[in-house]
């Protein structure tokens, strides 16, 4: 209940209106998410990794 | 003539070189199938029939006067609807673009027809690639024609039917997280999601931009390859376009496979349906009888790719339709508004979390192709499953069970080659795949079409249910 409240109230932040019956699949999704976050605690290095960026190589040569 | 529909490109070719089968009259006969077959199997969103003609017309007249231009010089292809076509309408599968006609065609649509492929038509998905089960709430499932009752396997579920239907020879598909891989694994027929960069992605309707990939499907790894001869390439269009000397894919067809190293991933081995497990089983028993050494081998990493994937995939998908979602969230379909939604809600901490465990992943793949040629594991844990009712809770679980096995290809960019592997005892079909280092597509080609000449699937597409008109 709690999630599903979190989820209608930030929808409604970013001024997006959804069916009161999504909610249930909306929460399924982020639970999923939320679910499957757990699994990187087995990597404590995580956050020394230089994240994945669009960063155009064909930009910086043309420079 | 008899069954030029389920002939494989690569078999009409120097039939179409010869002046043994025209252009016209092989475009003619995709299109009275189409006519007969699309009002059940649905594949087809828009079919171009004077377009096809007129293509199929043009060919005939340059192959006639000595201008043949190479293997897919008069075949006819059908193109998934989120590649954008010149003055023909493109969907995305989704009612919000139903009236969209792109005034460009995607690089790869020119790519095919400058190599003298015929357009057929634009095919069925899930609405804007957001999904794994190919059921389309806008528009109709395309049901699988290997038994109308199952599950066509998406995002591209429309280019997998047509193949396995013979409703045309090649067909255009696109990868997010698995979207060639699952259907072709549901649909018996084979994709090949490719190195990221490898085949531009101008001018698709995006997904997720850093996880899109073009790529192409058919019915044999034979025909991948000719097709990813025209289909890969630099292109400066597109920011993430590799600029690198393209091979002659089909040069590696039909080599032997004797001593190639294939390590299984024990993660790939875990929560498969017994169906799954004992045809993968007899998939590596046979690998090793052709020569290759089979060991499975560890990547802890591969326990982010659920997070990184969902979390990539629903932040771009949702970043993307931010405005049209603010403006009227109803006009997507519930299964696609519920993605969209997650994605907007999700943080950008975990966006950034998920990048990082890209990072990772992609090293910890770099480390075991140090040990191993290609990996190899099922596209799905599941089998292919009947249609369901509630097609949104549906789609929800084939893409929480698939994308586990297909999103990692997608996450760290390297190329994977889906095979069908068998049938389950409901008789429907199964798939592997073949996973590269970047830039492997060539041993993809060496390996799939060994496996390929095993004969995976011993009952002929022109045997199934869906392919059959009735009354002829």
């Amino acid at each position: 209940m709690r999630l599903k409240k979190f989820i209608d109230k930030e929808l409604d932040m970013y001024d997006i209106s959804i069916d009161k019956e999504d909610l249930p699949y909306v929460k399924e999704v982020l639970s999923s998410i939320e679910a499957s976050e757990t699994e990187l605690e087995a990597f404590p290095d995580l956050k020394e990794q230089l994240p994945f960026t669009i960063q155009d190589k064909g930009e910086i040569l043309n420079d | 003539m008899t069954d030029l529909e389920f002939m494989k490109a690569s078999e009409l070719a120097p039939m179409i070189e010869k002046k043994e089968v025209s252009p016209v009259e092989l475009t003619e006969r995709f299109l009275h199938r189409i006519d007969k077959l699309n009002p059940k199997l649905n594949a087809y969103l828009t079919t171009l029939e004077t377009n096809a003609l007129e293509q199929a017309r043009s060919a005939e007249e340059e192959i006639m006067n000595g201008r043949y231009k190479g293997p897919l010089h008069g075949i006819p292809i059908g193109i998934k609807d989120n590649y954008k076509t010149k003055g023909i309408r493109t969907t995305g599968g989704a009612k919000i673009f139903d009236e969209y006609t792109p005034d460009v065609n995607a690089t790869t649509v020119n790519n095919l027809e400058e190599a003298g492929g015929i357009n057929l038509g634009k095919l069925n998905m899930n609405p804007l690639g957001a999904g794994s089960s190919g059921n389309n709430l806008d528009y109709g499932v395309s049901p699988n024609p290997w038994n109308t009752n199952h599950l066509p396997g998406g995002s591209s579920s429309g280019s997998a039917t047509a193949l396995a239907s013979g409703l045309a020879v090649l067909t255009t598909g696109t990868d997010t997280w698995g979207s060639n891989r699952i259907p072709a694994a549901m649909s018996g027929v084979y994709g090949l999601k490719p190195t990221h960069g490898l085949v531009s992605t101008h001018g698709l309707l995006p997904t997720a931009w850093s996880l899109d990939t073009s790529g192409p499907f058919a019915r044999s790894v034979s025909d991948i390859a000719l097709m990813l001869n025209v289909m890969a390439g630099f292109d400066p269009k597109d920011p993430q376009s590799l600029n690198i000397d393209i091979p002659d894919y089909t040069k590696t067809l039909n080599k032997d496979i004797k001593g190639l190293k294939i390590g299984v991933p024990r993660y790939y081995l875990e929560g498969l349906a017994p169906d799954i497990e004992t045809l993968f089983g007899k998939a590596r028993k046979t690998l090793e009888d052709l020569g290759a050494e089979v060991r499975e081998i560890d990547i802890p990493e591969l326990s982010m790719s659920s997070f990184a994937g969902q979390v990539t995939a629903t932040g771009e998908a949702a970043a993307y339709n931010y405005s049209m979602m603010q403006e009227d969230a109803g006009q997507y379909p519930q299964d696609v508004r519920v993605l969209l939604s997650a994605g907007t809600v999700s943080s950008t901490s975990q966006y950034l979390k998920a990048q990082q465990a890209r990072r990772k992943l992609a090293d910890a793949f770099q480390r075991a192709f140090e040990e191993v040629d290609v990996l190899l594991g099922p596209t799905l844990p599941i089998t292919t499953p009947e249609i369901a009712k509630d097609e949104t809770k549906q789609n929800l679980q084939v893409i929480q069970r698939g994308l586990p096995f297909t999103v990692p290809a997608n996450l760290t960019g390297v190329p994977s080659l889906a095979v069908p592997m068998g049938l389950s005892s409901d008789g429907m079909p199964a798939g592997m795949q073949f996973i590269g280092s970047h830039l492997s597509e060539e041993k993809l080609m060496q390996v799939g079409s060994a496996w390929e000449n095993t004969n995976p699937i011993s009952v002929g597409y022109a045997e199934i249910e869906g392919s059959h008109i009735p009354d002829e």
